[in-house]
């Protein structure tokens, strides 16, 4: 009887090893298709003038702004400047854009010059980086910042993805 | 927006999965495949959270390696986790190894193709969360639960992540006789459907394309007052009235364009379950529910309809239908479907599957749909611990989602350690 319950044990115990071997191996089985998303990559223009980014025309304001599938914020940060970030802040890949449904949008803080996503505070410099961790866990991947040429007297601007 | 939306959707999974402090979990398939209500093992009155006597000794048995094969003398003579005999205690503690939330932001490749990047994997803590029981009188039960934050240290006590998560739960439980109605009044979850405390799945999603919009996310409690009545076994009926703080919290205006829910608005819950049973001879029973349950404030309301039938000691399938209406001025309605199917090849290795759909509708939605297929096991390998590994596969049908296909797969893994 003993050695019966040691030997149903045992099997037991290999069927579990067996069975928890495949574990690594279902993790190459990761993947995220991204097929049908691909963008096209071209400057595009905004203008002040346009609705959409009349939010601009005064310092921390924020506006929406897409180049093929890369959704981009934009934010006034001057009288002289406009900055591009990625919207999906790398804290928890939450959107922080004024533009998105269930998003809540970032805010520039113009005296510590960071843009803080409100999700959960997390803060970055004009050049993306870290300056700020979250309320809740932390952020090491900086915010993904793109080329912007603007003109403050024709309130013209082009946004350029990074080569 | 609706890229966003998606790259959202996709990245989220395993940040909600991650992060979710829970409640623990509840396994319908356990109360199917018995024969006996959640709470028989169970002190909260729809399964989850600390286990009675019963359940407790259950779990001291249920193990590849057997309780009195271990040699932790620690248990050899205790039979409940009562401390003294008014007073029981109990823990969860839960660590979750899946892709980290810190994850790269989708890039673009020098091809000019997008690249959505699947952060790395890393171990995570869930949740610690403490429970006690305490009996003042035969009559009158005290019960409550703590879920201690990760980040205690730096000053934040309560795990609270996501909105429409209570720190915990605390309430009063009356049971004068068998013959009336039992009543529970404070802070809980109000028996809505049946309970998971999974907030992967799809029962209370606002939302098929955006990953975190649950309704009801684990740990979800108000305060309130619902009396439960089971005159028969084969017949349960419940109702309660509670504040809906939680539920404001939860419901995303900005997604519906209006305030769904004030925290002002009293909620309610009714709901009625059968549980039939077939005996055909030794080892041949089968147990069910078949039960529906409406639950609102305001503008939201959620009707539910659930199927489970177990075949004893052998395997549970389970259906849950949920429609989330969230009002004539939101326009939006959200039809959630989920089915599990688990197998008990032995009590400490059970395999499971599951399919879920989600559809949002209305003028204030876009068609979105999310489906998902997840299989699993749940590994006793020692008594009170369970390794949890799943595969989930995802796929999402947005409009400006062209993708064809399942959307990601992935795999992660969970530790449970409870007393």
């Amino acid at each position: 009887m003993s050695s019966d319950s040691e030997a149903m044990s045992r099997r037991s115990a290999i069927k579990a090893i067996a069975v928890l071997s495949v574990c690594p191996l279902i993790q190459s089985c990761e993947f995220v298709n991204h097929d049908g998303l691909e963008s096209e990559l071209e400057a595009t223009g905004f203008s002040l003038d346009d609705p959409d980014f009349e939010d601009l025309t005064s310092v921390g304001g924020t506006a929406c702004f897409a180049l093929g599938a890369v959704e981009v914020l934009l934010v006034r940060t001057s009288e002289q400047e406009v900055l591009a970030f990625n919207r999906i802040c790398p804290h928890n890949s939450l959107s922080m854009g004024p533009c998105d449904s269930g998003a809540q949008a970032a805010q520039w803080d113009e005296q510590e010059e960071m843009l803080v996503c409100q999700w959960h505070q997390s803060g970055f410099d004009r050049n993306g980086e870290v300056v700020q961790q979250p309320t809740v866990g932390s952020v090491d991947e900086p915010l993904q910042v793109y080329p912007v040429e603007f003109d403050a007297e024709t309130g013209e601007g082009i946004v350029f993805l990074p080569e | 927006m609706r890229v966003v939306l998606v790259w959202l959707a996709a990245l989220s999974i395993p940040t909600m999965v991650m992060m979710a402090p829970l409640e623990a979990t509840a396994h319908p398939r356990m109360s199917a495949t018995s024969g006996a209500p959640c709470t028989t093992c169970h002190y909260n009155s729809d399964g989850g959270g600390m286990r009675t006597e019963i359940g407790w000794d259950i779990q001291k048995h249920t193990g590849l390696i057997e309780h009195d094969r271990t040699r932790i003398s620690l248990l050899d003579n205790r039979t409940t986790n009562r401390v003294v005999d008014w007073m029981a205690v109990g823990a969860d503690v839960r660590a979750m190894r899946v892709r980290a939330t810190d994850g790269p932001p989708p890039t673009v490749g020098d091809d000019g193709d997008l690249v959505l990047n699947l952060p790395s994997q890393r171990i995570f803590p869930m949740q610690a969360q403490p429970y006690v029981w305490i009996d003042p009188i035969d009559q009158i039960s005290l019960y409550g639960s703590y879920a201690i934050s990760d980040q205690l240290f730096d000053g934040e006590l309560c795990a609270v992540t996501y909105s429409g998560q209570a720190c915990g739960q605390a309430y009063m439980k009356a049971s004068f006789s068998p013959r009336l109605p039992s009543l529970q009044a404070g802070v809980f979850r109000p028996s809505t459907g049946i309970r998971h405390d999974d907030h992967t799945m799809v029962t209370y999603l606002q939302d098929p394309s955006f990953g975190l919009s649950t309704v009801q996310p684990p740990n979800y409690a108000e305060f309130g007052v619902q009396a439960s009545y089971q005159p028969r076994y084969w017949i349960k009926v419940e109702a309660g009235g509670y504040r809906s703080d939680q539920l404001a919290s939860a419901i995303d205006d900005n997604l519906m364009g209006t305030t769904v829910v004030e925290g002002s608005d009293p909620a309610y819950l009714g709901r009625v379950t059968y549980y039939p049973r077939f005996d055909f001879g030794p080892e041949r029973s089968f147990f069910g529910w078949v039960g529906a349950s409406v639950y609102g404030a305001g503008d939201y309301r959620n009707d539910q309809g659930f199927v489970g039938m177990g075949w004893l000691d052998r395997g549970a399938v389970m259906m849950e239908v949920s429609h989330l209406d969230f009002g004539s001025d939101a326009q939006r309605r959200t039809i959630n479907a989920s089915t599990t199917g688990a197998v008990q090849v032995s009590e400490w290795f059970v395999p499971h599957v599951r399919v879920e759909q989600s559809i949002a509708r209305g003028d204030n939605s876009d068609e979105d749909r999310r489906r998902a297929a997840t299989a699993g096991f749940q590994f006793y390998p020692v008594p009170f611990v369970k390794i949890q590994p799943e595969y989930r596969l995802v796929q999402y049908h947005n409009p400006g989602d062209e993708r064809a296909g399942w959307s990601m797969g992935q795999y992660y893994v969970q530790l449970h350690l409870f007393y």
